[in-house]
């Protein structure tokens, strides 16, 4: 059980500011997920709370507890990373045991504890094992039950499933979100470039770019309602379609957005923004058309229809009326 | 953090200590009329004077640049044998670790075996009359225009090993499809090596063509002081033998000081030389990408 | 898996005359230590006909080469502790702090590999001498260790960024295990394959060395190494070819079986020079 409260922190490396001016307050046994694109800050952010990174200025509380001097060991906050971070030395057991090894527990205290966590993660077969031996997704469940072990307050996680296979992805997703669910009192941070996952897992999301704070909120919230034109074009998949210009002027708005499914082909080929069809993505449930309707980037429709246009013939693109959003010339949307 | 000292402390000690202070000591010294188990009156730069008009030293500076004339074999002899060893090479592996055997031998005892080898007396000569080459056979140690190539080919005997396992793996790391890219794109053998293989491995040859210039001037003891003890005369003698012999036999402290600074001074400049080569290639490289 | 090229016999018989250089010097060394003085003289340059152990016993005597086996074997293995301790924990440290500080110090440190002996013994000798040290074995081997402190610098730190990522660094912080601790349960037993390796350089140099028992040990021949005492044997006009070979190959034998013992690890620490 953990509150977070970070004020006015900025971390710079020599002329680099990485973070400027966060604030951000989680509650206890929240799942938040911090996304954002490479280089946003996101990881810097995640590794200032463990105590990894000193902050340049600011300030970390956890629990009301000022972190400044507190040892990243004593926060009790555990991560799981990346690349995993396995000692490839040490059997499956004594990776999860360690930290328990160090603080000095009894062999049987630890070996209890392991095999609570082994059985949760179904590595109980595994134990006697070196990290060589196992698959990507064990090992990844071998560093989960390295950090509940430790039973943190602050359960961070580092884009954990980058480095896994596409289906494994799927599956490892919906086992954090079932660990999360058997942990309901431990705070959870993700760290995530993917917005599937942040979608998926977050009870609020934090959006970053270039080190700032660009809006925190529900999946919901910021899929239905975003804040301003980053993050529309950030949540959600496949991205939302922006349109300027002429086009937008006469929906009175200097920007509109609208996403691919709130987009639709005229029948009658009359109304709406005539383009050409440069490809059709087709994904089974799925088709994707792509339209040049003469703007930066071609729009990108949801068909509903299942038969889909030829390449290169002309279409007529069509908003539905409540899915568009519209957005101020600085970016800001307009409600 | 203050208990990490630990891990650093020693080494660190130990290197200023052993290598490191004793170069200003020896700096301090080469400014005096050295005498270690007496008084030793400052003299200035004398010792330096004395070592400029010696025309030993000379000498022995014109051995260490007759040395260098050997680079080229030393670095392009286990280049081309490690390309040659790639593929295609029965017992490749074997034969690498032949070569490297010497590598693993005192450099003394090397010498050892090469001088009962080609002393006036040895095998070698003995081999050569024995197939009727007795015009060839030479006092391949005691006649000093024979002694420095000797020296030379001995460098080149001991180093070649590890030069073919060195480009060998420098070789391994350099992927396989650009090799068969450039087959494919009609590139012959030596073709491969000089478009392909060279330029993927530029930097380690580099570093071991000054490794081999360090060694020249580091790592000659125990050749020259076993196979010819410097001799005919200073014919083969080298800087760190010569300063052994002034200081340990001699008794020459000041000057075997002041030409010690002068050994680590043109050392210092090895890297130097060696980065202005680097730079320059990347320039080279540079431009030829513009 | 792409299949092997063809055998090609003009590289292969190219490759096996060069190997031939190599293993010659040592049949003709054997040879001449196990012949008799008579049969050399008879025919220097031909083979062998008849063999004796003379050469191999007078040469053990007159050098005493059995002690010189046990000073050798010691200074190399205090040269190995030595420099494996004190390099491997410089290493790690360089390792876990990257400041620019600790970059320029990693640079000076390992630039001491290119010091010439000679340069800093003079003087540490002059040193020793005085403190009544001359001809000590201890000295001998910690200086031999010393000199390769250096590389071993050099090769443990590129060791530790292949097998150290950042995050396995972070994750044992977390795990509450400190530097000392660290380097103790994690650093440590990663670097085996590494330690194997310096340590079957060291041992090979520090068994060669010549230079730096020539200069402390001379003084006392009781602690003369192997290659100091097979030298100053040769170095005597009343020895023959027959005695400086044998002793010569007294002082190969421990070498060939390290070699024989120790390959992978050697050709790996040798290797280090093509990585960067």
């Amino acid at each position: 059980m953990a509150q977070l409260r970070i004020r006015e922190l900025n971390k710079s490396y020599g002329d680099l500011e990485v973070l400027k001016d966060i604030e951000l307050d989680i509650n206890a046994g929240e799942f938040i997920v911090f996304v954002g694109p490479s280089g946003c800050g996101k990881s810097t952010l995640l590794r200032c709370i463990a105590g990894l990174e000193p902050s340049s200025s600011g300030l970390i509380e956890i629990d009301g507890v000022d972190t400044k001097s507190v040892p990243a060991d004593q926060r009790g906050v555990a991560m799981v990373f990346q690349s995993y971070a396995l000692y490839p030395h040490m059997s499956v057991f004594d990776n999860i045991a360690f930290s328990l090894t160090l603080q000095k527990w009894s062999a049987e205290k630890i070996a209890t504890a392991v095999c609570e966590a082994a059985q949760k993660l179904q590595l109980s077969p595994y134990l006697n094992r070196l990290p060589a031996q196992l698959s990507g997704g064990q090992r990844q469940r071998v560093a989960i039950g390295r950090a509940i072990v430790r039973d943190p307050k602050l359960f961070l996680f580092d884009e954990p499933l980058s480095n896994l296979d596409a289906e494994l992805r799927v599956q490892m997703r919906m086992e954090i979100a079932q660990l999360k669910a058997q942990l309901p009192n431990t705070t959870m941070i993700y760290v995530t470039h993917d917005q599937v996952e942040a979608m998926t897992l977050a009870d609020r999301i934090v959006v970053l770019n270039e080190g700032r704070i660009e809006d925190i909120g529900t999946p919901q919230a910021l899929f239905e309602k975003p804040k301003n034109r980053f993050i529309a074009g950030f949540i959600g998949s496949p991205k939302m379609n922006f349109v300027g210009g002429e086009k937008a002027a006469a929906l009175g708005s200097h920007t509109i957005g609208v996403r691919p499914d709130g987009l639709h082909l005229d029948p009658r080929d009359r109304r709406g923004w005539s383009g050409t069809v440069t490809y059709c993505e087709y994904l089974g449930a799925d088709v994707y058309a792509f339209v040049d309707i003469g703007e930066a980037a071609p729009v990108v429709v949801r068909l509903r229809e299942t038969a889909a246009p030829e390449v290169g013939s002309t279409v007529h693109v069509l908003p539905d009326a409540v899915a568009i959003h519209r957005f101020a010339e600085n970016g800001m949307a307009e409600y | 953090m203050r208990n990490t000292w630990l891990l650093l402390g020693p080494a660190l000690a130990l290197e200023l200590a052993v290598l490191f202070l004793p170069l200003f000591y020896i700096g301090f010294r080469s400014l005096y009329d050295w005498n270690p188990a007496g008084t030793s009156e400052f003299v200035g730069f004398e010792n330096y004077y004395w070592l400029f008009t010696d025309p030993d030293f000379w000498e022995i500076v014109g051995n260490q640049l007759f040395y260098l004339l050997g680079l080229p074999l030393w670095v392009l002899a286990p280049l081309a044998v490690a390309y040659l060893l790639r593929e295609s090479v029965w017992c490749a592996g074997l034969l690498r670790s032949i070569y490297f055997l010497p590598a693993v031998m005192s450099p003394a005892i090397v010498g050892l075996v090469f001088r009962s080898l080609l002393s006036t007396d040895g095998s070698v000569n003995a081999a050569l009359d024995g197939m009727g080459l007795g015009s060839w056979t030479q006092s391949w140690l005691t006649h000093p225009d024979w002694v420095k190539p000797v020296v030379i080919l001995m460098v080149l005997w001991a180093g070649f090993g590890t030069g073919v396992l060195i480009f060998t793996s420098a070789f391994a790391a350099v992927p396989r499809d650009l090799f068969e890219a450039a087959k494919l794109d009609g590139a012959n053998f030596w073709q491969q090596f000089w478009y392909v293989a060279m330029p993927s491995i530029s930097n380690t040859v580099v570093l071991w063509t000054m490794y081999q210039i360090v060694a020249i001037f580091l790592f000659m003891f125990g050749w020259i002081y076993v196979l010819t003890g410097g001799g005919p005369g200073l014919a083969s003698a080298t800087m760190d033998f010569s300063i052994y012999q002034q200081f340990i036999r001699f008794g020459f402290y000041g000057t075997a000081a002041a030409q010690t600074v002068v050994l680590v001074l043109s050392i210092a400049l090895v890297p130097a030389i060696g980065y202005s080569i680097v730079a320059l290639q990347r320039q080279f490289t540079g431009a030829q990408n513009r | 898996m792409s299949d092997q090229p063809p055998i090609s016999i003009a590289r292969t018989l190219i490759a096996f005359l060069i190997a031939v250089l190599f293993v010659l010097p040592f049949l003709f060394l054997i040879a001449t230590a196990l012949r008799t003085p008579a049969d050399f003289a008879l025919n220097p340059g031909g083979l062998p006909v008849a063999f004796t152990t003379a050469n191999l016993q007078e040469a053990w005597v007159a050098a005493n080469l059995g002690r010189a086996l046990l000073v050798t074997l010691a200074v190399a293995v205090i040269a190995c502790i030595v420099c494996v301790a004190v390099a491997l924990a410089a290493a790690f440290w360089f390792r876990v702090n990257d400041s620019r500080f600790a970059r320029h110090v990693r640079t000076l440190m390992i630039s001491g590999y290119a010091i010439p002996a000679i340069a800093w013994l003079i003087p540490v000798f002059v040193i020793v001498a005085r403190g009544g040290l001359a001809g000590n074995v201890v000295v001998a081997g910690v200086l031999n260790g010393v000199s390769s402190v250096p590389f071993a610098i050099y090769f443990f730190h590129t060791y530790f960024l292949q097998v150290l990522s950042k995050d396995l660094l972070d994750a044992a912080t977390l795990d509450g295990a400190g530097p000392l601790t660290c380097f103790r349960r994690i650093a440590v037993p990663l670097a085996r394959p590494a330690i194997a390796s310096v340590v079957a350089l060291v041992f090979v140099w520090s068994f060669g060395d010549l230079l730096i028992a020539a200069t402390i040990l001379q003084s006392n021949p009781d602690n003369y190494t192997l290659p100091l005492a097979a030298t100053t044997l040769a170095t005597k006009e009343s020895v023959n070819l027959q005695g400086q070979a044998a002793a010569a190959l007294v002082a190969l034998v421990p070498v060939l079986f390290v070699f024989a013992l120790a390959q992978k690890s050697l050709a790996s620490g040798f290797g280090a020079l093509s990585e960067k």
